[in-house]
């Protein structure tokens, strides 16, 4: 199958992501559509574990890329890999559906984060995942599992419900200066562990 | 108040080591936005300028962007997600946005992006600040303890971080003022707070919206009328303000500290106490600290 380019003439499916980038930014849905079916899944995937119902993350994957087609200038392979850029996207779009959720309270919160990043360590690998996403979920699932619970969780309840420090502390019945400390020792165990295991933290 | 300024008593500039320690201590939970509104204000502005904490605020920020990639892939969208996405790509007048100012940074990594989540955070301060205000003053007075000795900027740091972990532990005590704005200047806009230790006669001016092309200084007037300078409020390029000044006598022998612009007029008011009133913080109409 090729997937030509409207404007190039190329086969888009030849082009590594960066370049795809730069050709959505200047226009170009099929190489929107390239990157659509390379990412798709993964985002939906991420979309619905931050939201905790399929249909909302479904919801969120189509706005995740229609913001990537609206703001593919501001992104820079120099800065990170396209990726890791679209799943940012897709956490602030969730973290701010969550908060505007935290303001209606007649919708149901998202699923129970407690040992989220946990459970989502223990899925198995994907079919067709690329090796490159496969390699980087397992040094993930690696450096996380090296946390202990009670560090995870503070991370945890910031990374996928949203919240302060100040409010982890009010929900878990535990000292501001204990989650302070909790989510501090976490982010440095992660750092450490990635950057000795040479993750491309960009 | 009418009295106008004297000669300068006091002048500190910024208080960069402690400021960094605070920082510092921070960025974990800034990569992850679980500050609050206040401490997140006083990381960016840190940020602003300090290369050293911004490289250090990098390596949070990456490790964050890679928290995502711990997610497995799963089954593959409904196929009408794609045509439906796409259909409303074609429809979309706006096409892919040209004009990079209008709209969000990329979002990873984000520095030296500031207010990602929430802007306007100052608009809100309010008493429950408090603590990350007294953290803040306790840390530069720290810092400007320091600076009266010889000791190598390393020395300072540790010494810095040392002495807020005990303040920290034995709880800062910080009285906090709303910095309010004077109809005598129609041109400025801006906001902040007075935050003031007893402990260590320091004072911090937080503010926002400041008119940068302009310059502000910093004033006290003493309970005996004396009118004192304080400090030249270094106000960057955004409006923003957070300077550290020391008290030439204890802070409860003042009371009232103002802010003036270029042309000697009084742009902004603290008011700490009446002329009879107790030290500031006992609760009393315009010597009211904020909580």
């Amino acid at each position: 199958m090729t997937l030509t380019d409207s404007t190039a003439g190329d086969d888009l499916l030849e082009l590594d992501d960066a370049t795809l980038a730069t050709r959505v930014a200047a226009g170009s849905a099929e190489a929107l559509e390239v990157l659509y079916d390379r990412y798709s899944r993964i985002v939906l995937s991420f979309a619905t574990r931050m939201l905790g119902d399929r249909q909302s993350g479904e919801e969120l994957l189509q706005e995740v890329f229609l913001r990537a087609w609206q703001q593919a200038h501001n992104y820079s392979a120099g800065r990170g890999s396209f990726a890791t850029w679209l799943l940012s996207i897709t956490h602030n779009m969730s973290i701010d559906e969550i908060r505007k959720r935290r303001r209606r309270p007649q919708r149901a919160e998202s699923a129970d984060p407690v040992l989220m990043l946990t459970n989502v360590t223990d899925q198995s690998p994907s079919v067709e995942e690329s090796a490159e996403l496969g390699a980087l979920r397992e040094t993930m699932a690696r450096a996380i599992r090296t946390l202990p619970d009670a560090q995870r969780r503070a991370i945890e309840l910031a990374y996928y419900r949203g919240l302060t420090q100040r409010e982890i502390a009010e929900e878990l019945g535990e000292p501001l200066g204990t989650i302070k400390t909790r989510m501090r020792l976490g982010m440095r165990k992660l750092r450490d562990y990635l950057e000795t295991h040479e993750v491309e933290l960009a | 108040m009418n009295s106008r300024p004297n000669e300068p008593t006091t002048k500190v500039s910024a208080p960069h080591s402690a400021e960094c320690a605070f920082v510092l201590e921070n960025l974990e939970g800034f990569a992850l936005d679980a500050l609050d509104r206040f401490e997140r204000g006083v990381v960016e502005h840190h940020l602003r300028w300090c290369d050293s904490c911004q490289a250090e605020a990098l390596r949070f920020e990456r490790v964050v962007a890679q928290l995502p990639h711990a997610v497995a892939a799963g089954p593959s969208p409904r196929p009408e997600l794609k045509s439906s996405l796409f259909e409303r790509i074609k429809t979309d007048a706006s096409g892919p946005m040209d004009t990079p100012s209008q709209h969000p940074a990329q979002p990873v990594p984000m520095l030296p992006e500031v207010g990602r989540r929430t802007s306007g955070w100052w608009q809100y301060a309010n008493a429950a600040l408090i603590a990350p205000l007294a953290l803040s003053l306790v840390v530069m007075g720290v810092w400007a303890n320091s600076m009266r000795t010889d000791l190598d900027q390393q020395s300072n740091d540790l010494e810095a971080q040392t002495a807020l972990s005990q303040a920290l532990a034995s709880g800062g005590q910080v009285a906090l003022y709303s910095v309010e704005k004077e109809a005598s200047c129609p041109t400025c806009h801006g906001s902040g707070q007075l935050g003031m230790s007893e402990s260590n006669d320091m004072g911090m001016v937080l503010g926002w919206n400041f008119d940068p092309g302009k310059r502000h200084d910093v004033w006290g007037v003493s309970r005996d009328g004396d009118t004192m300078k304080m400090c030249e409020l270094q106000v960057d390029p955004t409006g923003s303000v957070m300077q550290m000044f020391t008290f030439p006598d204890s802070p409860s022998d003042f009371m009232e500290v103002y802010i003036t612009d270029e042309h000697g007029d009084m742009t902004y008011v603290s008011h700490l106490a009446q002329a009879d009133d107790a030290t500031p913080g006992d609760g009393t109409d315009a010597g009211s600290p904020i909580r």
